[in-house]
């Protein structure tokens, strides 16, 4: 388990991070979203003991700023920016870190493979796209095989097709039974995401899973129904029962505003009818999306 | 302590270092100086006396200690601080590491590195253009050591100005004038020896011990058996206080220059944000 119990940090007068306490359990994976200047890299600088914090950070019961090198040695560690050696080529990063690790150079094809970057070992850094920086950085952080990965802004500075790829990547982890804590101001990861904790002006304003935060924050769903037209009347009396806000007409689609704990109730009483329901699509709400919309609107306030 | 991360470390310093373009021209332009073209001229020539050996070490001394900082100060101004313009120090101590280990690694790999160019300079001046006897070589390698020791305490100088910096360019800028400031103290030396007309002899000693460059220059005499007078007034000036004990003074000086600023270094690092 990681462990932060009352981090503050400050730069000059200005606190980075007030008092954060947060609790990220064995298995789970923790996406700390929040705008730019919430505190959020800085509280995974704390955590990897990169900079001088008040407060307590264990890692598996070790604490992170005593026994630094041993806390790190359980991390695996992706920076947000991939600074890397320009110079240096995959398998010489990678014979790099191993060593730095203390440990032998024998998993390191393995780990290549996993992130598909054993073809490009003869590379240099400098020749390598983003979304290949990305993968070499996960496979760093993988060697040693650390139990903990922590993954500064992971999607931030990959085109589209690295996101998908590190997605892949990090499914595969997880599966593997890593606790994984990343963060995250865009939308993408919230859906791969346990358990979240969103950050504003360095203080932690909610921790949950994704769902019960959204029905926390009163967000409703929109689902979309192809109705076929003699049940069509009969299908809004139901959704209108199952509690549904609104109902609009959406080209061929009947867009229907529901309460998130409504979804599925609404759904079921439809299919128990057994009405010509022809199509459904049930919108994902993003849950980084909903927290930044509601962050903004506070701040702007 | 993990030694192989400070091999590692270590190694990966000392690569980087010797593909820098400033050491490979650093090396070219030191080796012209430590050969000294108009001296082996004269010794191909015959015109040399069989004793030259010291006038050669005053020669060069003279002339390659000035520059000598040249080497390091530019390149160990930039290399902590290169890092952390660059996120790289993040990714390095982000790895299970302590502070210390890091930089003793590249502390070793900047002074291995710069040590081979000075040695190489010195060495191959020793051995191709003076064909000195196996006691001319024991001088020579006595004006190594010094030149050795130099570098390091540039160096030393060199890193806490990296470590404290924010900005690569502004580590460079005050290691440049950091040089000019003590080739400058070098005359501001002989200058003293008019402040000395009214405050007395004594009033010359810290500018000699508060500069490296000076303490190196005036050490080659007093530890190769030449005359510490040779090296001019302030010589002069030394040799009348400090007598035969004058080369204890002027390498315990050193010596403190060397463990002081390595020591401030390490203290920086150890409490340093990083990124």
């Amino acid at each position: 388990m990681l462990n932060v119990q009352r981090v503050s940090k400050f730069y000059g007068k200005k606190a980075a991070l007030d008092g954060v306490s947060l609790e990220v359990p064995v298995g789970v994976h923790m996406l700390i979203l929040g705008p730019n200047g919430a505190g959020k890299t800085t509280l995974i600088k704390c955590v990897m003991s990169l900079v001088r914090y008040s407060g307590d950070i264990l890692v598996d019961g070790i604490d992170s700023r005593r026994q630094a090198k041993k806390a790190r040695s359980m991390i695996g560690y992706v920076p947000q920016s991939y600074a890397l050696y320009d110079n240096l080529s995959v398998m010489e990063h990678a014979l790099l870190s191993a060593r730095l690790k203390g440990v032998g150079s024998s998993e390191i094809v393995e780990i290549l493979t996993t992130v598909g970057m054993l073809d490009a070992k003869k590379k240099k850094v400098r020749e390598l796209s983003s979304g290949m920086r990305q993968r070499l950085g996960i496979a760093l952080a993988l060697i040693g095989d650390p139990p903990f990965l922590i993954l500064d802004e992971p999607t931030s500075n990959v085109d589209l097709r690295g996101r998908f790829e590190f997605q892949k990547i990090l499914d595969g982890l997880l599966d593997q039974g890593k606790t994984v804590l990343s963060t995250t101001h865009f939308a993408g990861l919230g859906e791969m995401a346990t358990q979240v904790a969103v950050m504003d002006r360095g203080k932690l304003v909610a921790v949950g899973d994704p769902d019960n935060l959204l029905s926390k924050m009163k967000v409703n769903s929109t689902i979309y129904l192809r109705i076929g037209t003699p049940d069509s009347q009969k299908a809004l009396e139901i959704l209108r029962a199952a509690g549904a806000i609104e109902i609009r007409d959406e080209e061929h689609w009947t867009a229907v505003t529901l309460p998130p704990e409504s979804r599925m109730a609404a759904i079921g009483n439809l299919m128990k009818e057994n009405l010509r329901v022809e199509d459904i699509i049930v919108e994902r709400m993003a849950i980084e999306s909903e927290y930044l919309k509601l962050l903004e609107g506070d701040e702007a306030s | 302590m993990n030694a192989t991360a400070v091999y590692a470390i270590f190694i990966q310093t000392f690569k980087d270092a010797i593909r820098t373009k400033w050491l490979i021209s650093f090396t070219i332009v030191f080796l012209l100086l430590a050969v000294n073209i108009p001296l082996l001229v004269l010794l191909s020539a015959g015109y040399l006396p069989p004793n030259y050996l010291s006038v050669f070490l005053t020669n060069l001394v003279g002339v390659s200690f000035p520059f000598l900082p040249l080497l390091s100060l530019p390149m160990g101004s930039t290399v902590i601080v290169d890092e952390r313009e660059s996120g790289t120090l993040e990714y390095m101590m982000s790895n299970p590491i302590s502070r210390f280990e890091f930089i003793l690694g590249r502390l070793l790999g900047m002074a291995v590195a710069t040590s081979a160019v000075v040695m190489l300079g010195y060495g191959i001046a020793a051995v191709g253009a003076y064909n000195v006897n196996l006691a001319g070589y024991g001088l020579v390698a006595i004006t190594l050591m010094i030149a050795l020791v130099l570098n390091a305490v540039m160096l030393g100088i060199a890193m806490t100005l990296s470590t404290l910096s924010k900005r690569k360019n502004s580590a460079l800028g005050i290691a440049i004038f950091i040089w000019f400031l003590f080739t400058s103290l070098s005359n501001v030396g002989f200058l003293s020896i008019v402040f000395t007309l009214a405050s007395g002899p004594w009033t010359a000693v810290p500018f000699v011990l508060l500069n490296p460059i000076q303490l190196a220059t005036y050490l080659v005499p007093g530890l190769t058996g030449g005359d510490l007078t040779s090296q001019g007034s302030v010589g002069f000036l030394l040799a009348h206080l400090f007598h035969q004990s004058a080369w204890v003074i002027l390498s315990a000086a050193l010596a403190i220059w060397l463990i002081f600023f390595v020591c401030l270094t390490l203290f920086i690092f150890t409490r340093l944000d990083l990124a």
